[in-house]
Formats: C-alpha cells, structure tokens, sequence
C-alpha cells in the first residue's frame, strides 16, 4: 500500500527572525532551506518515491547550496510504508547540518571559544517532525492529504524534548538570550573592537552562542545580501556621476588606512563607479562602529569632503524597504486539488514564481533574502521598491492563474512594505513588515506599507493592487512635479483627526461628505494662480480630486466611510519618501497622465 | 498562606536573557510575564528589607535561609477600586485550541479541545510509542484565531477545566473570556550634554516594560501566596529597579 509522507522541518520563525545583522537574516532563512532540500533529496532518492511538495525543476535543484529554496514542509507519495526512510531523511539533514558547520567553524581553529557547547547547541538546533497516512488510491489524495496534515499538526502539539546540556551560569547570546555564549569573556576585556570583529565578527558588548556563530560565519563564501545601511544608500550611490569613480577609490582607501576594515563585497553587479563597496562608507554614524578617537574625526571629514565635491553635499536617505509577501488562498487552492500530479504541478508553478523573483529583486536593485513557494522576503531601495512590489504581483497572478480554489478564485499576492531607519534593529523591521504584509492580507491581493520614521508615530497605508499603486504612483509623481501643495497633506491630516477622529469612528454620509468637500476647498486654497505652475496645479488638482474619489468607495466597501480624508493625507505623506528617493537617485521625471493635463 | 498583591507602580522589566550593559543602543526586552522566580525573589527580598529599604539580615540568620521560603505565583489579578482582588485570571489551558467562526468576525473566536489521539489505523509518526499527539476530535479546517486572549478569567477556566467542549458555531467573545496580554511600553533613555543640552552620543539605551493596566483603565496586579511576612509599600521589583506596591 502507498503511503502519504509529511515533514516538517524547524524551528521556523523565530530563529529566522531572531537577527541583528542582514546576514544574519539571510543565514536563518538558508539553512532552513538547505536542510529542507537536504531532507527532500534524500527522500527523492528513494525508489519510486514521488516528491510533491516541494516539486524541483530538476534533481540538481536539491543539490546543496543550488539556488533552488526549499520551504520546510515536505509532502511525498511513497510506494510502501515508510519503513527506514525517516531516519534516513534524519541523517541527510544532520550531515548537511554539520557540513555547514563545521566549515563556518573551521575559522576558529586556533582561537579561544567554548567548541564543545557550541557543537552541542547546533546538534541540538533542528526539529524534525514527520507523519505517515495510507494512500488508498490516487482517487483517495485529497482526503489521506487532509488526515496526514491533521496528523503531523497533533504531533507538533506534543513537544517531546531532552534537557539541555550546556546550561551554564554565564552570558546567552545577544540574538535571542536562549542559550550560552560560547565567546570567552576575556575576549571582551583583551581584544579591542576591530579585532573582536575580526576574530569572531561581533561588536563590543555583542554576545553569540554557536547557533549565532554560525549564522554570523556560515557559508562565507556567498554574500547575497548586502547590509541595511547599504540598501538606504542606493538611491544616492546610483546618482554618482562617472567622474567620481576616483575620488570613490581615494576615498575607500583613505578610510582603509584609518584602520576600517570592512569597507564590503556587495553582491550583485559591479556598479560601475562605487564598484561594490558597501554603502554604509556613506554613513558618519556607520563609520563609528569601526574607528573611534582622532581616527573617527578623520574618517568623517573625508567622509564630507567626498559628498561635497561629488555629490554637492546630498546625503544619503537613512531610510529603506523591507519586503515580505505571501501568496492569498493557496491553502483553498491546494485543498482544491483532488489529484496529486495537479498538486505537483503548483508546486512546481511556485518553484517558477520563486526562481523568477530573485531575477525581479535584483533587476530592482534589491537583494532577495528568501523566496520559497509563495513566501518572499527581500531588502529594496526606496526608490524601486514600489515598482518591484508590483512586478512580483503582476507575476504570481499571472503564474497561479491555472489554479483555483472551490469558489472559482484565484490565488494572489499579498505584500507588505517596511519603510524603516537603516539603523533600527533588524527585529524592529521585521515585525512592522509582518504587520504591514498582515494588514494587506487582510484585504487580499494588496500591498500596505508602514513607515517608521524616527519622529513620529508609525503610519500604514495600503489598498488592493491596480488601485492603490497606481494612485500612490501618481503621487510620487506630483510631489516630484513640485505640484502638492506645501503643508496641504497634514492640513488634511488635521482636518481627519478633527471631524472625523479614528478611521473606523465616522459613519455618518453627510460628515463623510462636509470632509470631502472641505478638503478639496483646502488643495484648492493652496493652488498657485498663474503661469505654467497654474496649468500643472489644475492637473494635479484633478488628481487629487480622483484619489480622493476613489479612496470614498474603497472606504464605504470597506464600511469606513469618512476615513478616506485621513487615507488621502496619509498616501501623500508616505508617497514624500517615495518621491525623495527618485530625486536622490535622479530618476526621469514622469508627466502626468494625458488624461488628467489641464487645458 | 497570605495572598500578597505586586502592583507594579512603573512598567515592569522582566528581561529576557538577551545580553543588557554599557553598550550604546542596547535593548533591555521584557517577556510577557515574570517567571516565578522573580517575584519569589521579590518578595524575599523585601521581607529581610528594613524600614529604609536596605536589605539587611536578621541576626544569627543567614541568607541561604531566604531561598527556604515557599512562594507561590504569580497569577495575573484584576483590582478594585479599593485595591482589592477582583478578577483572578490564568495562563490559558494549552488544550484549548481558538479558531476563527466559519464566517469570521473579529472579536469573536471558537475554542476547540485537544485530548490524546488514538493513532489511526496504519497512521505512523515520530513520536516514541508512550506519547500520543494531541489535536482535536475532528479534522478543523478551520484557521487558528490569532490574537486569542492569553490569560483567562478564573470563572471561564473553570468552566474549561470542568467541562472542555467546542464552542457552538457563533463562538465567544474574546473579551468575555480574558485578556490578550501586558501592554508593553518602551522608553528611550539618553543622557544629555548639559554644556551642548544635546544627547551625548552614544549614551542611549533602551527597555521594554509590561503595563499593569489596560486601555479600559482597569488596575491589574500579580498575586502570590506565601507565609513570610512583608511591609507594605513600595519596593523594586524586576529589572531596573522599577517600583511595585
């Protein structure tokens, strides 16, 4: 008899997201994914065993570190009962394990660390859980797909473990306070900062366990990421004209005589003036981590005198977009499937979709942290982040149109934008584009992006795809056009908070309706009244106008009536940042739309 | 056994393990409760306090003898305006399950039982043949409710523990059933150079405290139960030295 095999590979969330650094990040979410594809490869090699989830495009995708990502459930139709292969699966993903780490670890041959406890945790790191369900008959997948997935659920709820071995009265790790440092606390008090990041890659203060060594140091030999301060920096970097590519190898090696070191490999294709030098050398408060005393005094007034004389003294943006999406309805639309070669076939779908979005994140500038089945996570610029968001939109309908749940849908994307200062902790970003992705799946087929500037309350804006990053799109344009009025938005924001107080409070039409006008009255107020500033200003008046339209019926659908004054003033605000970082980055301007030119 | 109410007058820190010192912009990061040890600790603490605070020891007592005292708690309560106990609520039961309805409305959630499974026939898993999973009944495709209260009042645990059985199809109200957590407050500290009234750079920290209150303005607290005698009044409690009465 066939059987249904189900695994779950963990733990999942936290560990990803417990990061301080973007290489952390990136570590997290491919080691899970190359113990996932080592645990799939064995599997596959199994006679007759069929692999569904995840589908590879070829057997070289589930060979270690290939491009392909790999999420951390498997599903695989077996010809007999399990028999020896979960244990198999068991060793393939420890040998993969221990490969890793043992290759990230090799560098500290010869230095003082706790090697034992550290072993001992990275052992201990995986969790592995399987089920096993009879398969009738090809006629009997969705409902044996059904039990095992119900099975595998009641097995996770029971968490069998052993105690820990190491537990020791000294330090845990600055990554997630579980477990012992395994870093000599004479390190702290012999080795200044520069060597502390050489020898063990952290900060002064910073404390890792073997789990944070190893992400800090695995797989050093691929860089496909680049640091958060670097992502805040590209608007700016790519607006260096082609004569200052002296000047940025003049100035790179004057900060590596100060003593800094890590000046950066940055993924990605050599930009042809900053080569790829990492873009926190753009950053006076980066450059303290590094040097400090007459060094760092140094290091900031070359730091100047390049911005000055190539750059006119524009300073980088601080801020940059963090991006997680996730596919709508694709548990319907699996649970949709009857017959598991169509099962097979959305798998391998997704396997397209995900290795298309890598290509997308880099034609964007971006740099791809994770992207596996529906699930992206990646790291934009400011000022190509909203287009990518689309793209990757665009892409997935376009891939999952062939599937549908059991009322006729479609599965779509969802995307959540954290707009956030490149010196916030990692974490902290994180949990606002979670928050952010949250808010747009609650609509479905969505982007919302929360900003998160350093003054200020946090501020989420979002709509459904078409609608609402067409007309943010707009925006950036207007502001960019110099056409919104100076003060016009938090004049509307003063206006929503006065009348109608919180977004869900107003109900009433008639109020709904005095705000609308009202508004309108205050971007009229601010219009100029002649010349060629008259003709852009009734354009973008009408704009506005539209928006603000269209923002109505989207709240009455949404029984928010009155919030879309609020809506409009919030769109615009956010739309500055957008619109800044094209300016920084010197980006075309775009006209208005035909349509909406004034005579 | 005396019950004693910790009414934490200032955010409670309760850190996480997570490294905490002189380093320019550390967290100090709160968990969602304290841990019996630190209002154990509290409490013992206090009842060797003299009347200006300072820890001092009985004579002829030694402190290895503290470390004797039973202290049971804490449990999250709900005072009156008297000070007084109120509401007593609990860690919710690891074995009720919430779901959203079948038509989901937010506020409302259906709370599910686990119990130990039978493994159905020729079903296998990983599990060593003396523990059984645990799940519902039924299979529920139904989607977990997130943001399910996390404390429970007394009366609906005990309603739980006597009688554990699904809700109907229209569900509960999450406020009825209890409270979703502490709120969490963070506060950035910095250290201002008097001669510049600007922050000194590099003198920044930050930390995360639980709020003993809730946006309706009820006054909670935490309860323990011990024999050892304290005096009333105010006294650190957790990190910081943020003050409870």
């Amino acid at each position: 008899m066939r059987y249904l095999f189900l695994a779950a590979i963990g733990p999942v969330q936290d560990f990803i997201a417990s990061a301080r650094r973007s290489r952390d990040l990136w570590f997290g979410s491919w080691l899970l994914s190359e113990l996932s594809k080592a645990a799939a490869q064995a599997i596959a090699q199994q006679p007759d065993a069929t692999l569904i989830f995840p589908a590879p495009l070829s057997p070289a995708d589930l060979d270690p570190e290939s491009e392909f990502n790999v999420a951390n459930k498997l599903l695989a139709i077996l010809p007999d009962t399990p028999g020896n292969l979960p244990d198999t699966v068991k060793t393939a993903i420890d040998a993969r394990l221990a490969s890793i780490a043992r290759d990230a670890f090799k560098k500290f041959d010869g230095r003082d660390w706790d090697r034992d406890r550290a072993w001992a945790q990275v052992r201990d790191l995986v969790e592995y859980y399987w089920a096993a369900v009879p398969l009738q008959s090809d006629e009997d997948y969705a409902e044996a797909r059904a039990r095992g997935e119900a099975l595998l659920a009641a097995r996770k709820v029971t968490r069998n473990f052993r105690p820990s071995s190491w537990g020791a009265p000294i330090p845990k790790s600055s990554l997630d306070g579980q477990h012992e440092s395994v870093i000599p606390k004479e390190a702290y008090n012999v080795l200044n900062q520069r060597e502390l990041f050489e020898q063990y890659g952290i900060r002064r203060g910073e404390q890792l366990d073997g789990v944070g060594l190893l992400k800090r140091h695995g797989n050093s030999k691929v860089q496909r990421f680049f640091s958060t301060s670097h992502v805040a920096a590209l608007p700016l970097i790519e607006s260096l004209p082609a004569s200052a590519a002296v000047a940025v190898e003049t100035y790179v090696q004057a900060l590596r005589d100060l003593g800094v070191s890590e000046v950066g490999r940055v993924p990605g294709p050599v930009h042809p003036v900053f080569k790829n030098y990492d873009g926190h050398l753009l950053f006076e408060e980066r450059l303290a981590e590094f040097l400090d005393g007459p060094a760092l005094t140094d290091a900031r007034e070359l730091l100047h005198a390049f911005l000055k004389n190539q750059l006119g003294d524009r300073q980088p943006g601080p801020y940059y977009a963090l991006l997680r999406a996730d596919g709508d309805r694709m548990g319907k639309a699996i649970d949709n499937i009857a017959d598991w070669r169509q099962h097979q076939r959305l798998s391998q779908t997704l396997a397209r979709f995900a290795v298309g979005v890598r290509r997308t994140v880099e034609q964007y500038h971006g740099s791809l942290v994770y992207s596996g089945g529906d699930d992206v996570l990646a790291f934009l610029p400011l000022h190509m982040a909203l287009k990518c968001a689309a793209a990757l939109a665009s892409d997935f309908a376009a891939q999952l149109q062939g599937f549908r749940t059991a009322d006729g849908q479609t599965p779509t994307l969802s995307a959540g934008i954290a707009v956030t200062h490149h010196l916030e902790p990692l974490g902290d970003a994180l949990d606002l584009a979670a928050k952010a992705e949250r808010t747009a799946k609650g609509t479905r087929n969505a982007l919302a992006i929360t900003v998160s500037k350093r003054s200020g309350a946090d501020r989420t804006v979002g709509g459904p795809w078409g609608s609402f990053n067409v007309r943010l799109d707009k925006f950036v344009t207007l502001h960019r056009l110099d056409a919104v009025p100076d003060g016009a938005a938090y004049e509307l924001r003063t206006l929503a908070r006065q009348l109608g107080g919180d977004k869900k409070a107003t109900r009433n039409p008639l109020l709904a309706e005095a705000m609308s006008a009202e508004a309108i009255r205050i971007l009229e107020r601010k219009q100029p009244n002649h010349g060629a500033k008259r003709r852009l200003a009734g354009a973008a008046l009408k704009t506005l106008a539209a928006a603000l339209a269209a923002l109505q019926q989207e709240a009455a659908e949404l029984d928010r009536a009155g919030a879309e004054v609020g809506d409009l003033a919030d769109e615009l605000i956010v739309a500055r940042l957008f619109a800044d970082a094209e300016d920084l980055a010197q980006m075309p301007v775009r006209g208005l739309p035909e349509e909406e030119d004034a005579a | 056994m005396t019950t004693w109410i910790i009414e934490p007058r200032d955010p409670l820190i309760v850190r996480d393990g997570r490294p905490f010192g002189l380093i320019p912009g550390a967290r100090a990061r709160s968990l969602g409760f304290p841990f019996p040890s630190t209002t154990a600790g509290a409490l013992r603490t206090r009842s060797w306090q003299d009347a200006v605070g300072a820890f001092s020891p009985p004579p002829g007592h030694d402190v290895s003898e503290l470390l004797e005292t039973a202290v049971a708690g804490p449990l999250l309560v709900a005072l009156d305006g008297d000070g007084e106990i109120e509401t007593w609520y609990a860690p919710v039961p690891a074995d009720a399950l919430p779901t959203e309805l079948d038509e989901p409305q937010g506020g409302r959630l259906r709370r599910v039982p686990l119990a130990p499974l039978n493994l159905p026939l020729d079903c296998l898993t990983d599990l060593p043949a003396d523990l059984a999973p645990v799940g519902p009944p039924e299979i529920d495709p139904r989607k977990p409710y997130g943001g399910a209260p996390r404390f429970w009042r007394w009366s609906a645990l005990e309603a739980w523990l006597l009688r554990p059985a699904p809700d109907g199809p229209e569900g509960v109200e999450a406020v009825d059933l209890g409270l979703r957590g502490l709120q969490e407050e963070w506060r950035t500290h910095v250290r201002i150079d008097h001669d510049r009234q600007a922050a000194e750079e590099g003198m920044l920290f930050q930390t995360n405290g639980l709020e003993f209150t809730t946006r309706q303005r009820e006054r909670l607290a935490l309860a323990v139960v011990s024999d050892e005698t304290v005096a009333e009044g105010l006294g650190p409690v957790g990190g910081e030295d943020r003050l409870a009465a």
